[in-house]
């Protein structure tokens, strides 16, 4: 199979609300960012995959239509991939395919949302099912609410651990100047204090909703060689699905995510996943949910998940965090302040790819992880089902 | 000069009729009349799946086309308190719903819970069904779920 | 480039209403046909990439609920938000890389749950278009207006192709709008948006399609008759119509004009022996034969004068009806390809064209007038 790398990321600071920028303008500073840093111009694009969130949050179908010329795809393929939280990656794995397929040698990954457009968790809660479950559903939260409690009750994490989890990304956002949440001062007492939204979730535990885009190039490794951008390899992809309402589904272990890791550490070579990789962009969309990852992507046993929080191992070495974090630095998860600081949706999962890449590339800044050379990237998506992994790398596998 | 307009407002009204299909018409016809749930076995894996849908998921294999009946009575799995508020939200927080594993069934029953504080839930708790009065052969034929009275 | 074939595929019934039936029987159900019909199991399929709609569905991430249905459970999969023969451009590709053997492709549709208006309005912005209530009718009745206008091309025309395509439907069990008519019977039906009538528009259509997918060397293992894919081209324009060329139709030339390089096609009207295309509405078949090079800029109309395109002609095209017979939202891209497929390997029964075929055009588009095209040239040969 030919070899891909990302040579090129962009994605404007998310907030709350972009009132100087619609859809299509977000969309387009994505895109530009991502070909200044790429060196590359529009007319350079052979191809473009969309991506975007469910069109009932924005009340927009096919928005890659009115995003064309946003997207530079005007007289180029061009289509759209929707998987809900996912999309973001999926959308990144779907511009890998067409880079590796040999079709297409220069290719685009774009994605945005302006979550301040409309009711999100009114949209998310029609991905339950209209006949059972939509009757009491509130969107992502409560989904999230039922799987948390199962694993506290499972293995006995607390609410400090969630709350652990909340103040180390939001700490790590700090150092990311494009998330959207800054909370200075954030502090276990804080989230604590936070109203609750769907028992045991509070809204600290929980992401924000934002207004934001993102896009990635993805080239063959003959024009990577022309590039003076510096590379990220993708060494590794894998998008499994579960179901829904399975018999004997255990929302505590992530089967489809298990899979999905497994596939890709075998195209990077990865054999010991927390010793290998050197940090990881997850997809937390809720605080108690990136324990469960840390398992289902093999960096912990199973039901070991808060010894990683307990320990410190996922958390920034150097950084102050208000406890002790005595393993810090072993692999650091969330560096950018990971989804709990910045979730547009359509973006989010694109956005770990991007952060992934930009670690290996050595462009992460302030959050840096020193001389990181393999980078995971994590989503997921529709009924807590759809995982992605892509494993990133400094050279090709 | 005065302030730019930024935005404009909008809704999206789309009225769905989604089917039940012969299942499901069959399931809430059994909630409906009877006060009875039904379950339909995987003809592969034999575990029970409520509602019965057409095929086990992790089979792929249909299901057996007689039913069979579960309790409407089980185990409580999870639960979640919901209080944070939206527009067009169906139920009203604050409430609590939970997935209930009926017994006879390998599948979760999501239901609203009620008629207990949510601070005494505890997972494996005894729940049972409250029927409504009023059945119209919807998920409402059932009001909520309810510790098991001895 | 590896060679891909199509070497099993099944359809649902398609009827304005499928109202019987849930979502997710109507998937299963087309997925272990197309299976069985293949002498496939579950566990062949490496990777499955599904076609279908929010909108339509009401189900917002139209996969979540259709991952058992579909047999993708725990496998390799992504949903292409776009009519099934783009999505069959994402299986295509995964297949290219020589990561995967096999692959599905599943769309589906229930529009009857919905409405046509609903997911073709909703494409519209809300700034411009929304408040002039552009659907796919208004904007394909604007499109006619400017085509039609620049080539002076009368209406009679496209009821002729509506006569065609209604006519071949009759002979077709996957097409539920049929009938004899003639051309005065169009012209006086119920106009919807001047100048597009009741007769020239598609049905509401309820349905799903599945094909299956392999590399060669576990093609013919599969089966006798695999169909090769040749080429394929895809291409986008731009959004706002007042932007667009809508006469000379940049995205729909381009997209055959790759589909016929990979596929050494010089001069399609010669060498493709049977197209299905995406008309929608009667009018848009005539813009199609132009974009696709048929005929010569402006002269669609010949074709069907002439009666190139009829089911005897030396170019039938739409011989299954095309929408017009049935027009299931998101399915109709597989629709053409299954349609195509089986003309090539002699299996359209009643409908089968009475001619040597080799060479098979499928066209399929999203957007407003046009707005993305793909083409796929499909062949009984592995060239």
């Amino acid at each position: 199979m030919r070899r891909v790398a990302v040579v090129g990321t962009g994605y404007p600071k998310h907030k709350s609300r972009w009132e100087e920028e619609g859809l299509t303008g977000l969309v387009y500073l994505a895109a530009t960012e991502a070909l200044e840093d790429a060196g590359l111009e529009p007319a350079d694009i052979e191809a473009v995959v969309y991506g975007s969130s469910p069109e009932l949050l924005t009340g927009i179908n096919h928005p890659e239509k009115w995003c064309s010329e946003a997207s530079f795809s005007v007289g180029k393929p061009q289509f759209r991939i929707h998987t809900g939280g996912t999309v973001g990656a999926s959308t990144g794995i779907a511009a890998f395919y067409f880079v590796a397929s040999g079709m297409f040698d220069i290719v685009l990954a774009v994605t945005g949302d302006k979550n301040s457009e409309s009711p999100v968790q009114y949209g998310l809660s029609t991905v339950y099912d209209p006949i059972i479950g939509r009757q009491f559903a509130c969107g992502a939260p409560s989904a999230v609410a039922l799987q948390a409690l199962e694993y506290m009750y499972k293995f006995g994490a607390t609410e400090e651990h969630g709350a652990k989890i909340a103040v180390k990304n939001r700490i790590n956002a700090l150092r990311n100047p494009k998330a959207h949440l800054h909370i200075e001062g954030i502090n276990l007492e804080m989230v604590r204090n936070s109203p609750m939204i769907a028992s045991p979730i509070r809204l600290l535990d929980a992401c924000p909703a934002s207004d934001g885009a993102a896009a990635m190039i993805f080239v063959s490794e003959e024009v990577a060689k022309k590039l003076s951008a510096p590379k990220a390899w993708v060494n590794g992809v894998s998008a499994v699905t579960e179901g829904v309402m399975y018999v004997d589904r255990d929302m505590t272990d992530p089967i489809a995510l298990k899979k999905a890791a497994k596939t890709a550490y075998t195209q990077a070579g990865v054999t010991n996943p927390f010793k290998e990789i050197d940090v990881a962009e997850l997809y937390e969309a809720f605080s108690y949910q990136e324990m469960i990852w840390y398992e289902g992507l093999g960096f912990c046993e199973r039901g070991e998940g808060m010894k990683l929080i307990d320990e410190g191992s996922t958390f920034m070495k150097g950084i102050d965090y208000g406890f002790e974090t005595p393993r810090a630095g072993e692999l650091p998860v969330n560096p950018s302040g990971g989804v709990l600081s910045s979730n547009n949706i359509g973006s989010t999962a694109m956005i770990r790819q991007i952060e992934a890449s930009m670690q290996v590339r050595d462009k992460a800044g302030e959050h840096q992880v020193d001389g990181a050379r393999v980078a995971l990237a994590h989503g997921w998506g529709g009924g807590i089902q759809f995982h992605t992994v892509m494993i990133l790398g400094r050279e090709p596998a | 000069m005065a302030e730019p307009v930024k935005e404009i407002k909008g809704r999206l009204i789309i009225p769905y009729r989604w089917s039940y299909g012969r299942s499901l018409s069959l399931f809430f016809e059994h909630t409906r009349v009877e006060k009875k749930i039904y379950g339909a076995r995987c003809t592969k894996c034999k575990r029970v799946l409520v509602p019965p849908v057409v095929v086990c998921g992790r089979c792929f294999a249909p299901t057996e086309e007689e039913w069979v009946e579960v309790a409407d009575r089980g185990e409580l799995i999870a639960w979640t308190t919901v209080y944070y508020p939206f527009p067009g939200q169906p139920t009203q927080p604050p409430y609590t719903y939970g997935y209930v594993l009926l017994d006879g069934a390998n599948t979760k029953f999501p239901h609203l819970i009620m008629e207990i504080e949510p601070e005494k839930l505890k997972p494996g708790m005894r729940m049972e069904a409250v029927w409504n009065e009023d059945r119209k052969g919807d998920l409402y034929d059932i009001k909520y779920f309810r510790p098991e009275q001895k | 480039m590896k060679k891909i074939a199509i070497v099993g595929y099944a359809t649902s019934p398609f009827k304005p209403g499928i109202r019987d039936i849930h979502l997710g029987e109507l998937v299963f159900n087309t997925v272990q046909e197309a299976l069985k019909n293949t002498g496939m199991s579950i566990e062949d399929i490496e990777t499955v990439v599904d076609a279908s709609c929010d909108i339509i569905d009401g189900r917002s991430i139209s996969n979540t609920f259709m991952i058992e249905p579909m047999g993708a459970f725990l496998k390799e999969e992504a949903k292409v938000e776009e009519d099934g023969a783009y999505a069959t451009i994402y299986a295509y590709m995964r297949l290219l890389t020589g990561k995967f053997k096999t692959a599905m492709v599943v769309s589906h549709g229930k529009i009857s749950e919905s409405s046509p208006d609903t997911y073709s309005g909703t494409i519209a912005d809300p700034f411009f278009m929304r408040p002039m209530g552009i659907t796919a009718l208004t904007s394909t009745a604007l499109h006619v207006s400017t085509y039609y206008g620049h080539y002076g091309i009368d209406e009679k025309y496209a009821a002729m192709v509506a006569v065609k395509n209604l006519g071949n439907a009759k002979l077709n069990p996957r097409a539920h709008n049929k009938g004899d008519y003639t051309v005065e019977d169009v012209l006086n039906s119920e106009v919807l948006a001047t100048p597009i009538k009741k007769l020239d528009s598609p049905p509401v259509t309820d349905g799903a399609a599945v094909i299956i997918l392999a590399v060669e060397g576990e093609a013919e293992k599969i089966t006798d008759t695999p169909v090769w894919i040749r080429g394929v081209g895809f291409i986008n324009d731009g959004f706002y119509l007042g932007h667009r060329d809508l006469i000379e139709l940049p995205s729909l030339r381009e997209a055959a004009r790759r589909a016929y390089a990979a596929a050494g096609i010089k001069n399609p009207a010669e060498e493709i022996d049977i197209a299905e295309v995406y008309e929608s509405y009667s009018f848009n078949e005539l813009m199609l034969y132009d974009g696709l090079g048929f005929c010569e800029k402006g002269e669609g109309w010949k074709l069907i004068e002439e009666g190139t395109t009829c089911r005897d002609g030396k170019l039938p095209v739409n011989v299954s009806g095309g929408a017009l017979g049935a027009n299931p939202l998101m399915a109709r891209g597989l629709v053409n390809m299954i349609e195509v497929a089986t003309q090539l390997t002699g299996k359209a029964g009643e409908h089968q064209v009475k001619k040597d075929l080799k060479t098979g055009l499928v066209h399929s588009t999203s957007g407003f007038c046009f707005q993305s095209n793909v083409v796929w040239i499909l062949s009984n040969e592995k060239g």
